[in-house]
């Protein structure tokens, strides 16, 4: 049984670092965060000797805002699957960075996109709240029991 | 000079499309390995490929060796632009033909060095 090598403060720099190179202005740290109605949650799963997910949360709002950003098109343009586009690549990224954390071979799944709390099956290991712009961003990284 | 971006996400396609349009390429798009290899095959070929790992249809691993096993293409740089971050796999798709490896998350000025080194670029005075 292979482990996941990855402490809170090595998460919150990998996801300063996809924020950095993706996002402008930065996100900001925050404390607390609520993000229970309209939430979009890219997700990714790595799989191998230790088996995760890796989902990057916002809001409705948030997530055409991130793909208008990341796409270069003035939001009232986009559609749901450039939203679905760009939330599952973030999570791609993010996911990508922790699977270099678990130790040995592992697989990392083609992201998917959520419209809903995900499922309960894993617990919450660790995470990063911040905000950008008005829009809550929320990183977590669950494991298997 | 002309780059194709080969990445099943459209916003990473836009994001790499910026970056290589501001180095002075012209660029086309492809949705995969295998839109990729079509669009080989149509012409023209790109000086520069920038190659997503994780992909449906045919991924970028199968794209290089594809890439690498046809003498017309011999001259088509390629680059992995992909979250696969293990060593393992960096030294097979470099062993199967890949010039060079970025890992995303990256910066625009992380491409322009690789492809400096590559000598598609011209370095700053």
């Amino acid at each position: 049984m292979t482990t996941l090598a990855l402490a809170p403060a090595e998460l919150k720099s990998i996801v300063d670092e996809v924020w950095a190179s993706l996002l402008n202005p930065t996100p900001v740290d925050v404390d607390h965060l609520e993000l229970d109605s309209d939430l979009v949650a890219g997700y990714v799963e790595i799989s191998g000797g230790w088996f995760g997910r890796v989902s990057v949360e916002t809001t409705d709002k948030g997530a055409f805002a991130l793909a208008s950003q990341m796409l270069d098109v003035p939001a009232d343009d986009l559609s749901e699957a450039d939203l679905v586009d760009a939330v599952g690549e973030l999570a791609n990224i993010v996911g990508g960075s922790v699977k270099s954390c678990v130790e040995g071979h592992s697989t990392l799944s083609l992201p998917a996109v959520a419209r809903a709390e995900l499922d309960h099956q894993l617990s919450l290991a660790m995470q990063v709240v911040s905000q950008w712009l008005e829009h809550p961003l929320r990183v977590r990284v669950l494991s298997a029991a | 000079m002309l780059a194709m971006v080969i990445d099943d996400s459209r916003a990473m396609r836009s994001i790499l499309r910026r970056i290589v349009t501001e180095l002075g390429f012209e660029c086309v798009e492809a949705a995969d390995g295998q839109d990729a290899i079509d669009k080989l095959n149509a012409g023209p070929v790109p000086d520069l490929a920038l190659i997503d790992w994780n992909m449906p249809v045919l991924d970028g691993l199968s794209f290089v060796t594809h890439v690498r096993d046809n003498r017309e293409w011999k001259d088509v740089t390629l680059m992995m632009v992909t979250t696969e971050g293990e060593h393992a796999q960096i030294v097979r798709a470099l062993a199967a033909g890949a010039h060079e490896y970025v890992i995303k998350p990256f910066t625009a000025d992380a491409i322009q060095e690789k492809l400096q080194l590559l000598g598609l670029v011209g370095v700053e005075a």
